[in-house]
């Protein structure tokens, strides 16, 4: 056995070796000397290239920023390019993940922990900002006068702990978009109460498209529903998803029973095309898009991709009615951008920070991407905005402090709307439910 | 140990050099595979969100919680379900379609080549196929079945909690068949032809000689197949991941998307340990069964 | 011999499970060719009219040209790696010279059995650590690593069958050990040799989540995260997706054909014995 220890040894004195000496030049460090192949050689210079961390200052400086906004892509290249200019010293590397969220968190958590790879990147508002902002990831920008460049609105959304850690890029609303060529060939008007959306539906049906597209197989989507009915029936208590996070309110008990309610009420009134529990949400666009479905609930952002994917699709927005209440506007704050407090280009992440909030950026970004601008002083001519605009004509609620902060209470909440979408009654739906809130709240406190 | 043959000199010097053959692929099997993963198998002990720079020392708690998951308990029984469905396919199929093409002939070759092909695409390529093909409202199973006068059968595939789970094993045995036909084939050729020459002598008809030479001569290959497909069901992530994310309500939630989800989505890390610390379990003591059980009898 | 009419039902089962295995290959080619409006309304015939146009923007909009060299070059080393590394293994091991070799051939296939989900974000911070992030050193040591386990099972299964006379033979002849693995053990093992290829080509070259998450440099980047990509931005065109399929499937697609004898003859040989 003593042999067994001295590789043993042998092999902690390599792994030591490796990482004391392994410069990036290197990297093969002592680790394969009899596996050198003439192969292996070929990608070291890849390695020299990418891995020299960037320089204080003078020279060139290259940050990262990372997004998983795939829809920008195009816009958000321009918009480097056009820093970049501006920046002669810095170089921008655009990362762009999946549109998946768990992957692009589980990308952004390696990267920050790494301490590569995320100089810039962008955040969910709620649970995911509160873990990066504890873990000392998020700069605080309460004095850098980035924050004053915003719509007082939304500068809230990115407090924790009254100082500013990131700033809300866009803002979106949740709404049901209606094919207005197929509206008017079966004579329909824009709906604005449940009983429209109800005879709209049926309407459909009996001519034979679909209703509401709706993509349901992916959970996220069903909170555009819930969602929407929350604020429909509680628009002035903007901590009406907190109180259920904090046992204050029950799933069985009003205003979370009406939405729950409704929610079963759609589903059999036949609001939603057969099938939507297993649709997937991409799936869904595109059954409107090709007029197949006459409606389709979705948020604003898509009003860019519904237009790339047919240039002729016109549509126009409502916010989905309660049964028993009205619509209201929402506004959902979409991805802020944060700066990497432990990055080594913290500076340079700042020039770029800037440049993103500064009026001739964000108009570029909302005249390209169709989405509502946030910045103060910039005027958007889209189309398709004037639309959304229209939503927030009559009572709106902004959903941020509203935002259920644990992601465990997201996916309980998910899970409740789908079961009862799938079939399942209220009742025990809710009672499930909560049973599952009561044991996290019960795990959290103790 | 064999000492009869070689001076002891020579075996000493010998050992040595054995000693530097293992020497780099263990530093790097433990620096790149090992050292992370006790790092992460460490932690179920710990509370950990995955980016706070302090852990928090929980002791056992993460797998009493666990223990009383209904999560993980539907997770688990959704792995078995894929994994139980996954194995008998492509063992009984695979040994199906091994028996009639295993005979080397030009036909028979170009079955095999085409049986093997799906297992060159990749997860995310196969996910992106089957979700087109399984999709509820204009997928080409769904069309097909409506083209052929069944449209009772028509469903939404990957929602409907009684199958999706089958439905995704599905998809995982249409790409691994052709690894149990190759196999199978292989272990059908190295059995002798004279047995089956002396069983017709006997006047053993073709079921009987399948059973009483076949099958006791594949019981190594066998083995290899209920282990390979054992493992695979168990470690099944891309799929499910690709196609459902298990939804619809975790109906096609498995241990691995759950562990992955516990961390990354929920920042449960520690949980998330916990969960891997039980899949290595499961999977270690059912493949020692295995290889205990058709290794005794054989 | 079987008469023909007893053929009949064998044919008929084999034909059945290859239109069930090449359907999806063949909606996927057909579908790449098709216009978007076609993919639905016309799911099991052939395009109208052959959409070319579809796989330049899957190339071009992808940008899969530098990713393709990626591949390769990841792919390419890390196969080599693995050859050499497991092989030494499963020699050192198979040589049975004290008891503890049972205990690291266990601690290699323990490996097997867990998922690289596991350990991703540890996996990182070790590549920053080393100096690797970032670097398609990254990515070459995390397959090697993740995939001997598999590797030395295959050759450890093969190598303990070699014949012990033979071995002796060798050494009464003079050989040292560096030798016998050279000159006597590996040109005996083709068929192990074969499938460790085999399914480390298929397993690396599509393999996702390390590229995710340990490269962040798109310049750096392989094929199945530009299919990723993809996702993201040609939502809903879905015959451009379908491209981007093919053009990535078919490096291994061909190099199967080519090789398909070789590949199956070498995965039974291999696998069988172990």
């Amino acid at each position: 056995m003593k042999k067994w220890i001295c590789l043993a040894m042998v092999m902690v004195m390599v792994c030591a070796a490796l990482v004391a000496c392994s410069v990036p030049a290197t990297p093969s460090g002592g680790t394969d000397e009899t596996a050198e192949t003439p192969a292996a050689e070929q990608p070291s210079d890849d390695g020299e290239e990418t891995e020299d961390p960037p320089a204080q200052s003078g020279g060139d400086v290259s940050i990262n920023f990372i997004t998983w906004r795939a829809e920008d892509a195009d816009v958000l290249k321009e918009m480097v390019a056009m820093f970049e200019e501006q920046n002669p010293g810095i170089k921008v590397n655009l990362e762009i993940t999946s549109s998946d969220m768990t992957e692009y968190y589980t990308i952004l958590k390696s990267r920050l922990v790494s301490g590569e790879g995320a100089d810039i990147f962008h955040c969910h508002p709620g649970a995911y900002l509160d873990q990066l902002v504890e873990a000392g990831y998020c700069k605080d920008l309460t004095d850098t006068g980035l924050g004053e460049l915003y719509d007082e609105e939304f500068y809230d959304i990115g407090v924790i702990n009254n100082k500013l850690y990131g700033l809300v890029q866009t803002y979106n609303s949740f709404a049901v978009f209606y094919n207005t060529k197929l509206f008017d060939e079966l004579g329909l008007q824009k709906p604005s109460s449940y009983a429209d959306v109800l005879a709209a539906a049926q309407a459909s049906t009996d001519a034979g498209y679909m209703p509401i597209a709706a993509g349901f197989a992916e959970a996220w989507t069903t909170g555009m529903v819930y969602e929407q009915l929350m604020a429909n029936y509680s628009p002035d208590d903007d901590m009406v998803f907190k109180k259920l996070e904090d046992g204050e309110y029950k799933l069985s008990e009003e205003p979370y029973l009406s939405v729950l309610n409704d929610i079963a009420q759609m589903n059999t009134d036949g609001l939603f095309q057969k099938n939507a529990m297993g649709t997937k949400y991409d799936a869904s666009l595109s059954l409107f898009a090709r007029g197949e479905a006459t409606m389709l609930i979705t948020g604003t952002w898509s009003v860019g991709g519904l237009k790339d994917m047919d240039e002729s699709l016109e549509f126009g927005l409502f916010s989905l009615p309660g049964v028993n209440a009205e619509a209201v506007g929402i506004v959902s704050p979409s991805q802020l951008i944060c700066v990497n407090d432990k990055s080594s280009a913290t500076d340079a992440a700042m020039k770029f920070a800037e440049f993103l909030s500064s009026v001739e950026a964000e108009t570029f970004y909302s005249n390209n991407t169709k989405q509502a601008p946030t910045v103060k002083g910039v005027e958007v001519d889209v189309a398709e905005l004037a639309e959304v605009s229209k939503l927030m004509e009559g009572k709106t609620a902004v959903l941020s402090d509203t935002y259920i902060k644990d992601p465990v209470m997201v996916s309980i909440m998910d899970e409740v709307a789908a079961k009862i979408l799938g079939g399942q009654d209220v009742q025990s739906a809710a009672a499930e439910g909560q049973a599952q809130i009561d044991a996290l709240i019960a795990e959290n406190n103790g | 140990m064999n000492t009869e043959l070689g001076t002891v000199r020579k075996r000493k010097t010998g050992n040595l050099t054995i000693y530097l053959f293992l020497i780099a692929p263990l530093a790097v099997y433990a620096i790149f595979f090992l050292f992370p993963n006790l790092n992460s198998l460490f932690s179920s002990f710990y509370k950990w969100d995955g980016v706070a720079p302090v852990k928090e020392f929980v002791g056992f708690s993460n797998y009493i919680k666990m223990l009383g998951d209904p999560l993980f308990w539907k997770s688990f029984g959704n792995t078995i379900k894929y994994t139980i469905t996954l194995v008998a396919f492509q063992t009984l199929c695979g040994l199906l379609l091994a028996v009639l093409i295993f005979k080397a002939s030009k036909i028979h070759n170009f079955f095999r080549t085409l049986y093997f092909m799906p297992a060159m695409l990749s997860a995310v390529t196969v996910g992106l196929i089957f979700g087109f093909i399984y999709d509820p409202n204009m997928g080409a199973l769904n069309k097909f079945l409506e083209a052929v006068g069944l449209e009772n059968l028509t469903r939404s595939w990957l929602s409907d909690e009684n199958i999706v789970i089958y439905a995704l094993a599905f998809v995982h045995v249409w790409v691994g068949i052709g690894q149990s036909v190759v196999l199978f084939v292989a272990g059908l050729q190295n059995i002798p032809y004279d047995l089956y020459e002396s069983a017709r002598i006997d006047g053993a008809g073709p079921w009987k000689q399948f059973t009483r030479i076949t099958m006791p001569m594949l019981k190594s290959t066998t083995l290899i197949v209920l282990v390979l497909t054992t493992i695979g069901g168990f470690k099944c992530f891309d799929y499910v991941f690709v196609m459902t994310g298990g939804g619809a309500t975790h109906s096609s939630e498995v241990l691995a998307t759950l562990l992955y989800k516990e961390a990354y989505a929920y920042s449960d890390f520690g949980y998330s340990a916990a969960i891997s610390v039980a899949l290595l379990i499961i999977v270690s003591v059912i493949t020692a069964v295995q290889m205990r059980l058709l290794r005794k009898d054989a | 011999m079987l008469s023909k009419a007893k053929k009949i039902p064998k044919y008929a089962v084999l034909t059945i499970f290859a239109i069930i295995i090449m359907f999806p290959v063949y909606m996927v080619l057909t579908g790449s060719l098709k216009t978007e409006r076609e993919l639905y309304d016309n799911v099991f015939g052939l395009p109208a009219d052959p959409q070319w146009g579809n796989y330049e923007e899957a190339f071009v909009g992808g940008g899969l040209g530098k990713y393709y060299i990626n591949s390769i070059i990841v792919t390419g080393v890390s196969i080599v790696l693995i050859l050499v590394l497991s092989s030494m293994a499963a020699f050192a091991l198979t040589r049975k010279f004290t008891k503890g070799s049972k205990l690291v051939y266990l601690l290699f296939v323990i490996g097997i059995a867990i998922p690289p989900q596991v350990a991703i974000i540890q996996l990182s911070l070790q590549m920053s650590m080393m100096h690797l992030s970032n670097t398609l050193w990254a990515l070459i040591f995390s397959h090697v690593a993740y995939e001997l386990p598999f590797s030395v099972f295959i050759f450890y299964g093969f190598m303990q069958d070699i014949p012990y006379e033979i071995q002796e033979a060798a050494i009464v002849d003079g050989c040292n050990n560096f030798q016998l693995y050279r000159k006597v053990i590996m040109p005996l093992s083709k068929g192990p040799i074969a499938t460790v290829i085999i399914f480390n080509l298929v397993a690396i070259w599509n393999d996702m989540i390390f590229p995710l998450v340990l490269i962040s440099d798109n310049n750096l980047k392989t094929l199945p995260i530009g299919l990723l990509q993809f996702k993201g931005m040609y939502i809903s065109q879905n015959t451009v997706m379908f491209a981007g399929v093919v053009l990535i499937s078919i490096p291994l697609i061909v190099l199967y054909l080519c090789l398909q004898k070789q590949f199956i003859r070498g995965m039974s040989q291999g696998a069988v014995k172990g």
